[in-house]
């Protein structure tokens, strides 16, 4: 029989995970999917599980990781145009989460869980089940990558898009 | 950076909204899992009392999921010779197998059976090792039933420990990478590595009113891959073997012509088809100039359509959306169409709004608007000769009809649907006819996909409820 109070949690938490599962895929159907999995996974040991949003993100993220995507790839049919260059702090944006989404998805899910979700590096160990050296130097090499992959016309003004917003 | 990638974030979470009834959907979920799981394990009880012993003492080792022969596909590169200045220096190729096999942090933080390079440095091939430009590259590949490739990189003279992962992926018979360079340069680091024998051939580009002509010419030397230190623009790029095109794709960012300044348009829409929107239709052109090299006194750029709609996701809920056309002397060109968020003019496209069109009087254009919701939605844009009247849509069962005025109308169409579209003037001649197809990404050439040696990914139907 169902817990009332995982029904209460799920109504309650349900935006933010899957806010946090799109972030992961980049996908609205696939974070759907995988948040929906997490929670049928949940659902019966629900009663033991002491820290259900740190259990839910492990699972969703070890689904993304199972999952083989092809970071090369998906530049290719990102929707992002050329752009003119007068709306750089937006496009910059845009950059960023096209970049963000060639990332691998256990760096790609530090970065969410660090500057998104503000977790601490030893929370954010906890959650991805490493140790919290790996997070610091994971998530370092992440933003590193990024910097590279940003259209280097585009983050000419970093300073510029900071300030703007 | 860091506040950077935060809004960045923000944003894209911010358009993210449940879809009703999660928890119902919760329950269902795991009562079908729980379904799947019976009938799995009563199959496999039947497995065990009827299977020999043999066949089970047959079975991998689960401590390596991805054991076995690659793919067919695929040995034609994993058996060609490792490529690049450094392939005939051993030691390095040996210290970059083992620092591969030892990738804690890319591959052994996986969960049990996720795919990832062998651990052992025998299972791995270095297949380029070397210096282009003044970058070092290094891509390895497993040697299993399911290659993946992982790609380093740094500067000239770095030992194979001081290289940075780059990226990876599964294994293809060609692979193409590409690094950004630094700073305002917007020029590339580009790699086409393919199998021993392969030819690399990139295309010149010219529109007509029959599509884009490609006329490819092979690459110099060194030709055992291609490689470009400073690739700058966008190129197109193939890769045969024995005459069989392997890979068809594009590489390098389109870079802003005429030093960047927006070419000239005239934001009147041609016919009357909508209202104008000069900045709108300014930056849409300069789009339409760098994506395809075109620009004055070359071509001309018109507007061919220009409104303001509602676009959900937009920061106001409303945006412009303008199609551009590079008018070649024939008349004809390179379309695009764009759209411009009206408060944070943030910018979007959509790959079925990309084409070659004729002159106004005889062209129709059918398209999917650029979305900044997660979907595109149903609504399947019309924007025909302005003396059209209405437009026939047809899936081949059924047919509706579509009222233009000043030749632009629209209707709903599921995702998915291949439909046939004509145009008609108010004498019912028929005026323009289109079949259209629901795109789900680009071709290696944006204007003409069909030309592609792989065709662009078309949409799926949506499901049925």
């Amino acid at each position: 029989m169902p817990d009332e109070d995982f029904q209460s949690f799920v109504e309650q938490r349900y935006t933010a995970l899957l806010r946090t599962a799109y972030l992961l895929c980049g996908s609205h159907d696939r974070a759907e999917d995988v948040l929906q999995n997490a929670l049928a996974a949940a659902l019966p040991k629900w009663r033991r599980m002491d820290h259900p949003d740190a259990y839910l993100r492990r699972v969703m993220v070890n689904q993304l990781a199972n999952d083989w995507r092809r970071p090369i790839r998906e530049i290719v049919t990102a929707v992002l145009p050329e752009r003119a260059a007068r709306d750089a702090a937006i496009e910059e944006r845009d950059e960023l989460w096209t970049a963000l989404r060639r990332l691998p998805v256990r760096m790609r899910a530090v970065l969410v869980l660090r500057y998104w979700e503000d977790r601490s590096e030893q929370e954010t160990a906890e959650i991805l089940g490493v140790s919290a050296g790996t997070v610091k130097s994971t998530a370092s090499r992440g933003l590193a990558r990024l910097r590279e992959l940003v259209e280097p016309r585009l983050s000419s003004d970093l300073s510029t898009v900071n300030g703007g917003n | 950076m860091i506040e950077t990638l935060r809004s960045t974030l923000d944003r894209h979470a911010a358009q993210v909204a449940p879809r009703p009834d999660p928890y119902a959907r919760v329950l269902l979920r795991r009562r079908r899992r729980r379904t799947r799981r019976v009938s799995a394990a009563a199959l496999l009880a039947v497995l065990l009392v009827v299977a020999p012993a043999t066949w089970l003492s047959r079975q991998p080792d689960p401590a390596r999921p991805v054991a076995g022969h690659p793919p067919v596909a695929l040995l034609p590169l994993l058996d060609s010779p490792t490529r690049g200045s450094l392939a005939g220096k051993p030691a390095y190729l040996l210290a970059l197998r083992e620092r591969a096999a030892g990738e804690d942090d890319m591959w052994r933080e996986h969960p049990a059976g996720a795919p990832r390079l062998p651990r052992d440095p025998e299972q791995i091939k270095v297949l380029f090792a070397g210096d282009i430009g003044s970058r070092r590259i290094a891509v390895v590949a497993g040697l299993d039933s399911r290659p993946l490739y992982a790609v380093y990189q740094g500067a000239v003279g770095d030992d194979a420990a001081e290289l940075r992962y780059s990226a990876s992926g599964q294994l293809e018979p060609v692979l193409a990478t590409d690094f950004a360079s630094g700073g305002d340069d917007p020029s590339q680091t580009y790699l086409l590595l393919g199998p021993l024998g392969a030819v690399y051939e990139k295309a010149e580009l010219s529109f007509t009113s029959a599509g884009v002509q490609r006329t490819w010419t092979p690459l110099p030397e060194p030709g055992d891959y291609a490689a470009f230190a400073d690739l700058r623009g966008r190129h197109e790029f193939r890769v045969l073997l024995a005459g069989k095109v392997l890979l068809e794709t594009s590489g390098g960012h389109a870079i802003p012509l005429e030093g960047g300044r927006r070419p000239a348009v005239d934001p009147q829409p041609a016919g009357g088809r909508g209202e104008p929107f000069p900045d709108a239709a300014a930056q849409v052109a300069q789009a339409l100039s760098n994506s395809t090299g075109l620009a004055l006194p070359e071509v001309t750029f018109r507007v061919l359509w220009s409104e303001e709609i509602d676009r959900p996701g937009t920061t106001t809920g409303r945006a412009y959306v303008v199609t551009v056309q590079a008018v070649l002397a024939d008349g004809s060109g390179p379309f695009l169409t764009g759209a411009v968020d009206t408060g944070d003019g943030s910018f979007r496209d959509h790959p079925t709004g990309y084409g070659i069109a004729g002159d106004v009087a005889h062209t129709l254009i059918v398209m999917r608007l650029p979305h900044y919701a997660e979907s595109p939605g149903d609504r399947l844009q019309l924007v025909a000769p302005p003396l059209a009247v209405r437009a026939e849509v047809s899936n081949g069962r059924q047919t509706h009809q579509v009222t233009l005025v000043d030749g632009v109308g629209h209707l709903d169409v599921p995702p998915g649907m291949t439909v046939t579209v004509r145009a008609y003037d108010a004498a019912n001649a028929l005026l323009a006819e289109k079949q259209y197809v629901d795109l789900d990404g680009f071709g290696c050439n944006r204007f003409d996909p069909w030309s592609c040696a792989s065709p662009p990914p078309t949409r799926a139907p949506a499901p049925s409820r």
